[in-house]
C-alpha cells in the first residue's frame, strides 16, 4: 500500500538535485539530471543495470563530485558540504561486507563513534530494533560470517544508527527472506511516517508499487520520468510503463 | 531438448585447453593492468619492457633453479672442509702448500712460515668460513702454534669426494642434499599463480561456475590443480636443476638432458597441484580471519625460497648456516632418500633409477596434492566452518576512555589482534622487504657494527624502510569494508591518521629492538641512544604520516597502485638527514632532518587533505589552495639551493676573497628572481600579491600600520641585544670562541663587512618573510593553527641559519610569525628582521 500524494508534507524536499551531470574521463554516466524528493515519502530510483543509479547515490554521499549541476540534502552542498552531509544519511549498500574481524556489535560499537555519537546509549536505542529483525543473538558474532540476509539487517542497522533524516538504500531487499522482506516494508514505513525521507534503487516494480509514494525511471544516464508513482503509472501496471520508458529512453 | 540431454561432457581436451586458455590470459591480464596502471600514472605510451615481462621473467626464474642446483653441487665441496674443521683440522688454499712443506726453503723452510701462512690465509678462510680477517689470522697462528704442519689441511685434499661416488660421500652431507632437493621443491609449491598478497580473498568463485557447465569433474578438476603451472613461469624451469643436479652425479649428457626434462616436468606440475590444494584447503576450511594469512604465509615462504639462493651467490654464510644445522643430522638421519633421488638404488649412479624415484616421488605428491584438495573441499563445501563465531569482548567500547574517544585506534587494534592476516601483512612483508634492503646494505651494516650510532643508524634505516612500504597500502586492509568508512564523518582521513598512528607504534617496537641492543652493548653511551631514540620518535611520527599519503585508492580486483615518483621522493626527505646524521654523529644535520621530516609531513597531509575527497573521483580532481606548504617549502628549497649553487660558482671563479661578495650578489639575484616566480606562479592560481603580505583570515584586525612598523623596530632591537647577550655568554665555551673569532676575521677583510651588510639587511628581511612568513607560516597555520605552526615554523627559519645562530634566530621567527598574525601585515616583520639584522652587524 503506498502512500497517497495528498499526504505530502508542504515543506520544501529535502533533496534537490538540479540538473546534474557526471562524467569520468570521456563516459558520461549521468547526464541533466534534475528530481526532488520530497520529506517523509518513499521514493524508488528503477533503471536497468549501468543506467546510472549508483552513481546517482554516490553523488548524494558527497563520494563523488558532479561535473555540472548542484544538488543538495535539506539546503547543504552534497559534494562540498560532504561532512554534514553524512550526518544527514543513512546508506545501505547493495552487498554489505564488513570488517572480518570485529562482530555486529563492534560495528555498530565502531560506526557511532565514528559519527560522533555517544556509543552506549546509540546502541540501547538500537535494541528493540535488533529484536524486531531477530538479530539479537547474533550481534556478538563476527559480521563477515553472518548469511547474506543478516548482513543486509546490520546493514540497515547501521544506516539507521544516527537517526539520519535521509536513508539511501540500495537493492534493499536483495537477499531477505519473505518475512524479513515484509519487516523491512513495515520498517520503511514507519521511518516515512516519523519523517525520514527515504530512496532506494531496485528491479522489482512489485516493491515500488507496494512501498513508493514516488519514483524515478533512470535510463543511460538520464531520468526519463520522475513523479508521484500515480501519476507515472496513470493507471497501467508499473511494469509496463517501465519498459516502455526503458525501451525508449535505450 | 532430448537432444540436449543425450549428448556426451564437454570432451576433457576442449575443457582442459579452455581453462588454461584462460588462466594464461589472467597472468596477461595481470601483466597488462600493472602496465596499464604504469601508464595512467607515467602518462606514458608504451612500456618498452612490458613485452619482455614474461622472458625476464622466465630467465630470472631460470635462474633460481640453475642457482639452487649450483648451491647443493658447490656446498658439497663445503661441507668436506667444514666436516675437517670440525675435526679439528684447519683447511687453507691450495697455493699455501708450500708453507705446509718443511722443505720448501723459500716457504716453509723460513723461520716465520706461521706468520706468513697466517697472512695469506686469513682473507681466504674469512670468506670461506666468516670471521673477520684478524679473527681468522689469530686462529691460524694459535692452529700452528699448537698441532704445527699437521694441524692443516689442503682445500685439495679436504674435498676429496663428488657425487658421482655416492656411496664414498660422508653421512652427515646427506642432510644437506636433502634439504636442497626438499628447499627446491617446496620452493614450487609455494609459488601458485604468482606473488599473493590478497589478505581479503573470499572463496574462488570459478568454482560454482565450473560445476554449472555440463564438463566431467575430473577435466575442471585438473585444469584447476594445473592453473599455477601454467600461469607462472618458474614452474617451466624446473628441468634445469635436475640437469645441474644429475650432470654432477652422473656427467653431462642429452640422456641426462632428456631425464631432467623427464623428472622436472612432472615435478612441477605435483607442486602445482600441491599449492593449488593447499589453497582449496585454506580457503574452504579456514575461517576469514585465519584465511589471509594462511595464503600470505604460502605466498612469503614462496617469495623467500626463491630470493634466497639468489643472495647465496654473494653470501656463503648462508650456506654455512645451512650446513652447520643439516650436519649434526646425519647421525640420526638416514641417508638412501636423498641417495636414492640423486643416483638410484646401486653403488654407482644410475640415471633411470634415480628417474625411476623421482618419477615415483612425483606421482606420491599428486596423490597428496588430491587428498589434501579433497579433505578441504569434503568438509568447505558443505560449509560447515561458515557456522558463525562469537568475537571475544576485547578492548570493549564505551565509557569515556582513550578507546571510545578514538573508535578507529580501537579497531585497528582489533585488527591485529583478530586478523591473523594482519602480521603478515603489517609486519612479515615489510619486514623481509626491509631485510632484502639490509642485505644491499650489508657493507654498511658491517662496517656499523662496532659503534652504538652505527647500529642506531641502522635501525633507522631499516624502520624507515619498513614504513615507506606499509604506508601506501593502508587501504588494502580494508577491502570492502571500505564503503563503511566513506558513510562517515571525515572517515578517511580519520582513518588514514589510525593507520599512520598503528605503523608509527609498529616501527618503533621494531627499531626500538635495535635500540635496546645498542644499550646493551654500549651501556656507557646510554644517555645518547636516549636521545637518538627520542630523535626517531618524533622522526618516524612524521615519516608514518608521511608514508600514508601515498596511499592509493585499492582497485576493484584489490590491487594497489604505485604512488607517483614525486610524491615518493617528497616523503623521503629529511630521511637521509637523519639516518646519516646519526651514523656519522653528525647532530646538526639529524635536527635538520627531524625539523625538515615533520614539515614535509605537514606539508603532504595538507595536500592529501585536499586530494582525500577525490580519491574515487580523481577525474573531479582540484589543486589544492595555493600557496600550499609544499609550494613554500619548494620555494624556499629552491633559494637557498640555487644561492648556494651560484656562490660555488662565484667562488670558484673569484676565490676565498670574493664569498662574501657572491653571497650578496647572488642572494640578491637568487631572491628577487625565486619571488619573482613564485609570484608569477601564485598569480596563474589566482592568489594576488596582496593575499601574501597581508594576513587576511577572518577575525584578524589590523592594527595601524605605522604602529605595527614602529614597535616591530623596538622589538627587533631588543632580539637584536638579546642575541648579542647570548653571543657574550657562548663565547665563553672555548669551541664556539674559535668559530666566533674565525667569523670575525673573515668579515673584517677587505670590504667584506659591507657586502655582508647589504645582505643581511637589504635583501635577506624581505625574502625571508615574504617565503617563510608569507608564505611558508601562512600555509603551516592552515594546518597546525596556533603554537604549534609558530614554533614550527620558526625552528624551519632557524634550519637555514648555522647552527650557532639557531636559538636567537628562532627566536626572531616565532616574533615575526605572531607579529604577522596580529598586526596582518608583512611590512611588520620586514622591519623587525631590518632592525634585528642591523644590530646584529653593527655589533658584529
Amino acid at each position: 500500500m503506498s502512500l497517497e500524494p495528498e499526504t505530502l508534507s508542504p515543506e520544501p524536499p529535502l533533496v534537490i538535485i538540479e540538473n546534474v551531470s557526471k562524467s569520468f574521463g570521456t563516459k558520461t554516466a549521468l547526464s541533466d539530471v534534475t528530481w526532488s524528493l520530497p520529506r517523509g515519502q518513499i521514493s524508488g530510483l528503477l533503471g536497468p543495470n549501468g543506467a546510472g543509479k549508483t552513481t546517482l547515490f554516490r553523488l548524494l554521499m558527497g563520494i563523488l563530485k558532479a561535473s555540472s549541476g548542484c544538488m543538495s540534502i535539506a539546503g547543504r552542498d552534497c559534494f562540498e558540504d560532504r561532512v554534514v552531509v553524512k550526518r544527514l544519511v543513512g546508506f545501505l549498500p547493495d552487498e554489505p561486507v564488513f570488517y572480518s574481524y570485529l562482530s555486529g556489535t563492534e560495528v555498530l560499537e565502531l560506526s557511532a563513534g565514528m559519527h560522533g555519537l555517544e556509543v552506549k546509549g546509540a546502541l540501547t536505542r538500537l535494541v528493540p530494533l535488533i529484536q524486531r529483525l531477530n538479530m539479537q543473538d547474533a550481534m556478538n558474532q563476527y559480521a563477515d560470517d553472518y548469511s547474506r540476509g543478516m548482513k543486509k539487517k546490520l546493514g540497515l542497522l547501521l544506516a539507521l544508527l544516527h537517526q539520519p533524516p535521509l536513508l539511501i538504500l540500495d537493492e534493499p531487499t536483495n537477499g531477505l527472506d519473505v518475512e524479513s522482506t515484509r519487516l523491512f516494508f513495515d520498517l520503511m514505513r514507519e521511518q516515512a511516517a516519523a519523517g525520514t525521507t527515504i530512496v532506494f534503487s531496485t528491479h522489482l516494480m512489485d516493491q515500488v508499487e507496494r512501498l513508493c509514494s514516488h519514483a524515478a525511471v533512470i535510463c543511460s544516464g538520464k531520468l526519463v520520468k520522475t513523479g508521484a508513482l500515480a501519476e507515472i503509472c496513470g493507471g497501467r501496471p508499473l511494469e509496463e510503463v517501465f519498459v516502455e520508458l526503458t525501451t525508449l529512453g535505450a | 531438448m532430448n537432444s540436449n540431454l543425450q549428448r556426451p561432457p564437454t570432451p576433457n581436451g576442449q575443457v582442459l585447453s579452455s581453462l588454461w586458455k584462460a588462466v594464461r590470459q589472467r597472468a596477461r591480464g595481470r601483466a597488462k593492468r600493472q602496465a596499464q596502471m604504469m601508464k595512467r600514472k607515467t602518462g606514458s605510451e608504451s612500456n618498452p619492457l612490458a613485452g619482455l615481462g614474461v622472458l625476464l621473467m622466465i630467465l630470472l626464474t631460470s635462474f633460481v633453479h640453475l642457482g639452487l642446483g649450483y648451491t647443493l653441487v658447490d656446498t658439497l665441496e663445503k661441507a668436506q672442509m667444514m666436516e675437517h674443521e670440525q675435526r679439528g683440522k684447519l683447511v687453507v688454499p691450495d697455493y699455501l702448500n708450500r708453507y705446509l712443506d718443511p722443505a720448501n726453503k723459500h716457504a716453509g723452510a723460513q723461520p716465520d712460515w706461521m706468520e706468513r701462512l697466517a697472512d695469506r690465509a686469513d682473507s681466504w678462510r674469512s670468506r670461506e668460513f666468516g670471521g673477520t680477517k684478524v679473527v681468522q689470522r689469530a686462529k691460524v697462528l694459535d692452529q700452528a702454534r699448537q698441532h704445527g704442519r699437521e694441524g692443516f689441511i689442503t682445500e685439495k685434499e679436504a674435498v676429496k669426494f663428488s657425487l658421482k661416488r655416492p656411496s664414498e660421500l660422508p653421512a652427515t652431507m646427506w642432510p644437506f642434499i636433502g634439504v636442497m632437493f626438499l628447499w627446491w621443491f617446496l620452493m614450487l609449491v609455494f609459488q601458485g599463480e604468482g606473488l599473493e598478497m590478497d589478505f581479503q580473498r573470499r572463496r574462488h568463485p570459478m568454482w560454482e561456475w565450473l560445476a554449472s557447465h555440463p564438463v566431467r569433474p575430473v577435466a575442471a578438476f585438473s585444469a584447476e590443480m594445473l592453473a599455477a603451472f601454467m600461469a607462472n613461469p618458474v614452474y617451466w624451469g624446473a628441468p634445469l636443476f635436475w640437469l645441474v643436479v644429475w650432470s654432477s652425479a652422473h656427467g653431462f649428457g642429452w640422456e641426462v638432458l632428456g631425464g631432467a626434462v623427464l623428472v622436472g616436468v612432472p615435478l612441477a606440475m605435483a607442486a602445482s597441484c600441491l599449492h593449488k590444494g593447499l589453497e582449496i584447503a585454506a580457503l574452504l576450511r579456514l575461517p576469514s580471519r585465519t584465511r589471509g594469512a594462511a595464503l600470505g604465509l604460502l605466498s612469503w615462504a614462496g617469495y623467500c625460497l626463491m630470493m634466497l639462493p639468489l643472495f647465496m651467490f654473494s653470501m656463503p654464510m648462508i650456506k654455512r648456516a645451512l650446513l652447520h644445522v643439516t650436519m649434526p643430522l646425519g647421525e640420526w638421519l638416514p641417508s638412501w632418500p636423498a641417495r636414492m633421488i640423486l643416483s638410484g638404488w646401486s653403488e654407482t649412479p644410475v640415471l633411470w633409477q634415480a628417474g625411476v624415484v623421482v618419477i615415483g616421488l612425483s606421482v606420491l605428491m599428486l596423490i597428496a596434492a588430491v587428498v589434501v584438495s579433497w579433505w578441504g573441499t569434503q568438509i568447505g563445501m558443505q560449509a560447515s566452518h561458515a557456522t558463525a563465531t562469537a568475537a571475544p569482548r576485547t578492548l570493549q567500547a564505551g565509557g569515556t576512555g582513550f578507546l571510545s574517544r578514538h573508535p578507529l585506534y580501537r579497531k585497528e587494534l582489533l585488527w591485529f589482534w583478530r586478523d591473523k592476516g594482519a602480521v603478515v601483512q603489517a609486519v612479515l612483508i615489510p619486514l623481509t622487504i626491509g631485510a632484502m634492503q639490509a642485505f644491499n646494505l650489508r657493507g654498511l651494516a658491517e662496517m656499523a657494527a662496532g659503534y652504538w650510532n652505527g647500529i642506531c643508524g641502522f635501525g633507522i634505516i631499516c624502520g624507515t624502510y619498513f614504513l615507506l612500504i606499509l604506508g601506501p597500502r593502508s587501504l588494502a586492509s580494508e577491502g570492502s569494508a571500505l564503503w563503511m568508512t566513506l558513510t562517515w564523518p571525515q572517515g578517511l582521513e580519520n582513518l588514514l591518521k589510525a593507520k599512520a598512528q598503528l605503523w608509527w607504534m609498529l616501527a618503533n617496537g621494531i627499531v626500538g629492538i635495535a635500540f635496546a641492543a645498542t644499550l646493551v652493548l654500549f651501556p656507557a653511551d646510554w644517555w645518547k641512544i636516549l636521545l637518538v631514540a627520542l630523535g626517531w620518535i618524533a622522526f618516524s611520527r612524521s615519516l608514518a604520516e608521511k608514508s600514508v599519503t601515498l596511499v592509493m585508492a585499492p582497485s576493484s580486483s584489490g590491487e594497489v597502485e604505485r604512488p607517483p615518483a614525486g610524491r615518493q621522493w617528497a616523503a623521503m626527505l629529511g630521511t637521509l638527514a637523519f639516518g646519516s646524521g646519526v651514523m656519522m654523529q653528525n647532530w646538526h644535520a639529524a635536527v635538520l632532518g627531524v625539523v625538515f621530516s615533520s614539515l614535509t609531513a605537514a606539508a603532504m597531509w595538507q595536500n592529501l587533505r585536499a586530494r582525500l575527497p577525490f580519491l574515487y573521483d580523481p577525474w573531479s580532481e582540484k589543486l589544492p589552495q595555493a600557496p600550499t606548504l609544499m609550494h613554500s617549502m619548494i620555494g624556499v628549497t629552491i633559494m637557498v639551493e640555487v644561492m648556494a649553487l651560484i656562490t660555488g660558482i662565484a667562488l670558484g671563479i673569484g676565490g676565498v676573497d670574493a664569498l662574501w661578495k657572491a653571497r650578496a650578489i647572488s642572494y640578491g639575484l637568487v631572491g628577487l628572481l625565486a619571488w619573482g616566480g613564485m609570484v608569477s606562479f601564485l598569480n596563474g592560481r589566482g592568489v594576488s600579491q596582496k593575499d601574501i603580505w597581508c594576513w587576511t583570515r577572518e577575525g584578524r584586525q589590523a592594527v595601524l600600520p605605522l604602529i605595527s612598523v614602529s614597535s616591530a623596530v623596538a622589538a627587533g632591537v631588543g632580539l637584536g641585544g638579546v642575541a648579542m647577550l647570548y653571543l657574550f655568554i657562548a663565547q665563553f665555551f672555548p669551541s664556539v670562541q674559535e668559530q666566533m673569532s674565525q667569523m670575525h676575521d673573515k668579515l673584517h677583510t677587505e670590504g667584506n663587512w659591507w657586502w655582508m651588510f647589504l645582505m643581511a639587511v637589504g635583501f635577506a628581511p624581505v625574502a625571508e618573510e615574504f617565503f617563510f612568513r608569507g608564505l611558508l607560516f601562512r600555509a603551516l597555520d592552515r594546518e597546525w593553527s596556533g603554537r604549534a605552526a609558530l614554533i614550527g615554523s620558526a625552528a624551519f627559519f632557524a634550519m637555514y641559519h648555522p647552527p650557532l645562530a639557531w636559538p636567537p634566530v628562532f627566536a626572531v621567527g616565532l616574533a615575526n610569525a605572531w607579529l604577522f598574525k596580529k598586526t596582518g601585515t608583512l611590512g611588520a616583520c620586514v622591519a623587525l628582521h631590518i632592525a634585528y639584522n642591523t644590530v646584529v652587524m653593527l655589533a658584529t
